[in-house]
């Protein structure tokens, strides 16, 4: 089988190192197509821990990867300003404290909480303690089990790692070449896409071909038509603005999402730069407010002109259809609030590997692949939808509006529970597990008017000595650990850089 | 009722069902929820549906519960299984062992049954716990030698229902729980709410949330709502037969013209259960008539309705049991903090269906191509045996019961065959992929019979536990 992807950026990339690594002696031909004067989207430069897993599988050394990517550790997001203006709160890679008689932690804590300081739920994860002091250690390092409850994922420069990608597979083999799709044929009967010309005249031909074109879809949307499901109802941010700028002293291990009048500000800290942006629904700001907005919250001066984006949030009606697997942004778009984009890239990768079509491209292989997409998608949308609508936020247009929406069943049920007795909806597939829900859902002042009431059972005077162990075992912890840049030299994962500067 | 308020809650029944809920809400339970137990003297003949089988996790069940292992092997008749032994089943009559097994082991990143379509080989032929149960043998799997192949196996036990339940009765502190013996003779209700019951002799009781726990008759949660799907209509007839020495660590189901059998082995004597399909005609005595199905809603009201209230699934797996033990742990999870109960109502129910379904799917594989038992068609199941068929997927929902070895077990069993394997198969070598198969295969056939009968290793075990009893090291 021969496989072309047209798109050379993270998803492009990924994919082709993956299918190059995977299925080496089993695809005839990689062809990679890209053009450099198409410039690559790049918003997605923090991920989760999910993607440790994709880099272990392709064989990447860590510290190498991260030097060459400008890499840093991330153990959550901080997100300022969501559910009132002056809150924050860290969601993070991992649970809270540890179960006390077969009852989550969290749920004692609701209850400690009616009977004074307990503290946070911030002081029961290591996670969250090491991000705010900016120190960084493996889980594996820690001496108790408490101090080894959190994952951790990178933040880097998208761009940088593509190319690591792309040296990767075409070491594997995946043949590069350059250029602009102008016309695509197709097979009239089957419906197929048979082969694309690029602007030089050349024609390319392949069995399968992964669109891994960004917002355009050039081949599951221009030439299938395979048709877009508009979440815009629920997520309507809109455009976003990015920039990159010059990186603060510390090194933080985290990444930030600062909730603003018409949509919400990103900040990810990499070893060369800052990469900065503003998501912002144009109903309520103009592109020019939104770039003032940005530029007047960024650490240190900008490194270039800001970027603009557009688009519209939802996902392709079919993420395969026919011979055209759409992986990346070219199969849907979520605003990278929780880092899910290259999240998205990654299951989208994992899946098609599953299903890697045989000698042709049979309906079930489509039909389980669209119907395994369609859940990660409306899960991590639920999840997103949750920030906006957990908030007493009511002091802007964008604010109001969601204080009115209608949420979908799946998130309105899950919302009901929490609030009725902080149960937690769960599910077996899909990004975010109870923590993150808990997470969030506290950090944004969602506090039930319960809690478990097995909770009672347990001897209270015991409970607050163990929470007061937990503590004490994390802070401890913290304070010996090394500070986020140390961490990085000792595992010889620091670049070479020089820190980028404003010209 | 608002936290910490007092409340009260009833359970009735005589079963299995009955026993084990009232333990874990004993155990679970804030003081401010007083607990009262409505106990009718004559036990409830449907915990026969349980088949005598229960899942791995029983274990860790009832350890919770503070119910050990070696007490059940001392105090009753329980013994080990490593799954069921189905016989001549279906129109194929396909002989298989439907074994517990952990997560199988991946080669490069791929599951074993793939290489298995690739290898043309025989699944059970490396699950070291198929292997002990078809040679009768039994160990316990090694938690401190991972290497061994034994270490990946599961177990689970074969029990008598009224044993089990009278271990989980003693375990109950009686001035926790109210134990009124005696049964429900009236209800009063209004709409979806019982009011009170009424005893024998006359006594009213009230409560604010009614557990049903009274088996297949559902006595209590039948006066609030008659939901119940029906699937079909069968016939059991169970008879114990004594036997010199206690039989091998699995389960057998044999397939018949009117339905199947099943022998459990216990503790010197066999556990019988005949099932004769209704609709085949099969007039038979001294035979109960059960009607399987499931309710759409086990909790109604102020009423929750667990165990065979709820669902009734022919016992050829252990769903029965897996089933009970998640109405449990959903229970205990939605225990109400208030009078106002929609929220618990809704979730509880919302799960229920769903591990029901789930269970009834697995259920339904098992007939499915075979002869219609009374299933109609299943998108769900679709997708997984299409997807099986097609190369090998296993496609899951959300927290099925049954897991992924156990299906790939069910659809090996059955003869189904994948079209194709996983690509990422063909990456490893063939030649010493074989290899590696063969010495797997045959290390696993000796090390199955190498294992001693179960018979000799729970005399070793017993003789053991109660050496260790009598110095006091339990």
């Amino acid at each position: 089988m021969r496989v072309c992807i047209l798109g050379g950026g993270t998803a492009g990339w990924m994919t082709a190192s993956a299918l190059s690594k995977k299925l080496k002696n089993i695809i005839q031909s990689i062809t990679l197509v890209e053009s450099e004067a198409i410039s690559t989207v790049g918003v997605g430069e923090a991920t989760l821990p999910h993607i440790r897993l994709f880099n272990e599988g392709l064989g990447i050394d860590e510290s190498s990867f991260m030097k060459k990517t400008e890499a840093t550790f991330k153990l959550g997001i901080e997100f300022c300003d969501w559910g009132r203006v002056g809150d924050k709160y860290i969601h993070p890679f991992g649970d809270f404290g540890q179960t006390i008689d077969g009852v989550a932690f969290y749920q004692h804590l609701l209850k400690l909480t009616k009977h004074g300081d307990y503290g946070v739920l911030d002081d029961y994860a290591f996670g969250i303690s090491a991000a705010k002091n900016n120190k960084f250690q493996l889980p594996k390092e820690g001496q108790t089990t408490l101090q080894q409850a959190f994952g951790y994922a990178y933040q880097f420069d998208a761009g940088l790692y593509a190319k690591f990608l792309r040296d990767f597979s075409e070491t594997n083999g995946v043949r590069r070449v350059e250029g602009k799709v102008v016309d695509t044929l197709f097979n009239e009967k089957s419906g197929d896409v048979s082969s694309i010309t690029l602007d030089d005249g050349q024609q390319i031909s392949a069995d399968l071909f992964i669109d891994c074109s960004g917002f355009r879809g050039v081949l599951i949307e221009q030439t299938l038509k395979s048709g877009y499901q508009d979440w815009s109802k629920w997520l309507p941010c809109n455009r976003a603005v990015a920039v990159p700028c010059e990186r603060q002293k510390h090194l933080s291990p985290y990444t930030r999402a600062t909730a603003r009048q018409a949509g919400w500000q990103w900040r990810i800290p990499l070893q060369h730069r800052t990469g900065n942006g503003h998501v912002y629904w144009n109903e309520f700001i103009s592109d020019d407010e939104a770039t003032s907005v940005l530029l007047n919250n960024l650490d240190g001066p900008a490194l270039g002109e800001p970027k603009q984006l557009f688009f519209k949030t939802g996902r392709r009606n079919h993420f395969w259809k026919n011979n055209v697997v759409a992986i990346g942004l070219s199969a849907g778009f979520l605003e990278p609030l929780e880092s899910t984009s290259i999240h998205l890239i990654q299951e989208g990768i994992t899946n098609l590997l599953e299903l890697f079509p045989h000698e042709n491209i049979s309906a079930l292989d489509t039909s389980e692949y669209n119907s395994r997409m369609s859940l990660q998608y409306e899960r991590v949308r639920d999840f997103l939808l949750l920030h906006y609508v957990a908030t007493k936020r009511d002091d802007s247009e964008m604010w109001r509006y969601f204080t009115n929406m209608t949420l979908p069943d799946s998130l309105q049920e899950k919302i009901a529970g929490w609030l009725h007795r902080g149960y937690i909806q769960r599910y077996e597939f899909g990004a975010f597990l109870p923590p993150s829900w808990v997470a969030v859902m506290l950090g944004q002042n969602l506090v039930p008017k319960n809690y478990d009431p097995r909770v009672d059972n347990s001897h209270f005077e015991q409970v607050k000595q163990q929470s007061q162990a937990m503590r004490a075992d994390i802070a401890g912890a913290v304070n010996k650990a090394k500070t986020h840049a140390d961490f990085l030299n000792v595992i010889g994962a620091a670049s070479n850089t020089e820190l980028l500067r404003a010209k | 009722m608002s936290q910490q308020d007092t409340s009260q809650f009833l359970v009735f029944g005589n079963t299995l069902a009955a026993s084990m809920t009232v333990l874990a809400l004993s155990k679970a339970l804030p003081k401010s929820i007083k607990l009262m137990w409505v106990k009718p003297a004559t036990a409830c003949p449907s915990d026969l549906l349980y088949g005598g089988i229960s899942s791995p996790d029983a274990y860790q069940f009832n350890l919770q519960l503070g119910l050990s292992e070696p007490q059940l092997i001392l105090d009753t008749d329980t013994t080990f299984t490593f799954g069921t032994r189905f016989d001549r089943w279906g129109d194929n009559d396909q002989t298989w062992m439907q074994c517990f097994h952990l997560p199988f082991a991946a080669t490069s990143g791929v599951e074993l049954h793939h290489f298995m379509t690739r290898h043309k080989a025989s699944l059970g032929d490396f699950l070291i716990s198929a292997q002990a149960g078809l040679k009768g043998t039994f160990a316990h799997p090694p938690t401190d030698n991972l290497q061994s192949p034994l270490s990946r196996a599961e177990y689970a036990y074969h029990f008598e229902p009224s044993q089990w339940s009278a271990v989980f009765y003693d375990k109950i502190d009686k001035a926790r729980v109210n134990v009124i013996n005696g049964d429900i003779t009236t209800l009063k209700h209004s709409q979806d709410q019982i009011e009170y019951v009424q005893l024998e002799d006359g006594t009213k009781l009230k409560a604010d949330l009614f557990i049903d726990c009274s088996g297949t008759s559902s006595q209590l949660l039948v006066a609030l709502n008659n939901d119940f799907i029906k699937q079909r209509t069968v016939q059991l007839k169970s008879e114990t037969q004594p036997c010199a020495q206690t039989g091998p660590a699995c389960r057998s189901i044999t397939g018949t013209e009117s339905g199947w059998q099943s022998v459990t082995p216990l503790r010197e004597k066999n556990h019988l259960v005949s099932l004769y399909e209704s609709s085949l005609g099969y007039e038979q005595t001294d035979c109960q008539i059960f009607t399987l199905g499931h309710r759409k809603k086990a909790w109604q009201g102020n009423c929750v309705g667990i165990g065979h209230t709820a669902y009734v699934l022919e016992p050829i797996t252990p769903a029965p049991y897996i089933l009970l033990m998640k109405d449990i742990e959903r229970l205990l999870e939605l225990i109400p903090v208030s009078h106002e109960v929609h929220v618990e109502r809704q979730e509880y129910n919302r799960r229920f269906l769903n591990d029901v379904i789930h269970a009834e799917l697995f259920h339904h594989a098992a007939y499915a191509g075979q002869r219609e038992v009374g299933y109609g068609k299943c998108e769900k199941l679709d997708r997984k045996i299409t997807q099986y068929l097609h190369r090998g997927i296993l496609a899951s929902y959300d927290f099925e019961p049954f897991n992924e070895q156990d299906w790939a077990i069910l659809h090996a069993g059955l003869g189904r065959t994948p079209e194709r394997y996983d690509r990422m198969a063909e990456q490893v070598d063939f030649e010493q992929t074989q290899a590696n198969l063969d010495r797997m295969r045959a290390g696993i056939a000796h090390l199955a019979s190498s294992m001693p009968a179960q018979h000799i290793y729970l005399e070793k075990l017993s003789m053991y536990l109660r050496d260790s009893e009598k110095h006091g090291q339990q």
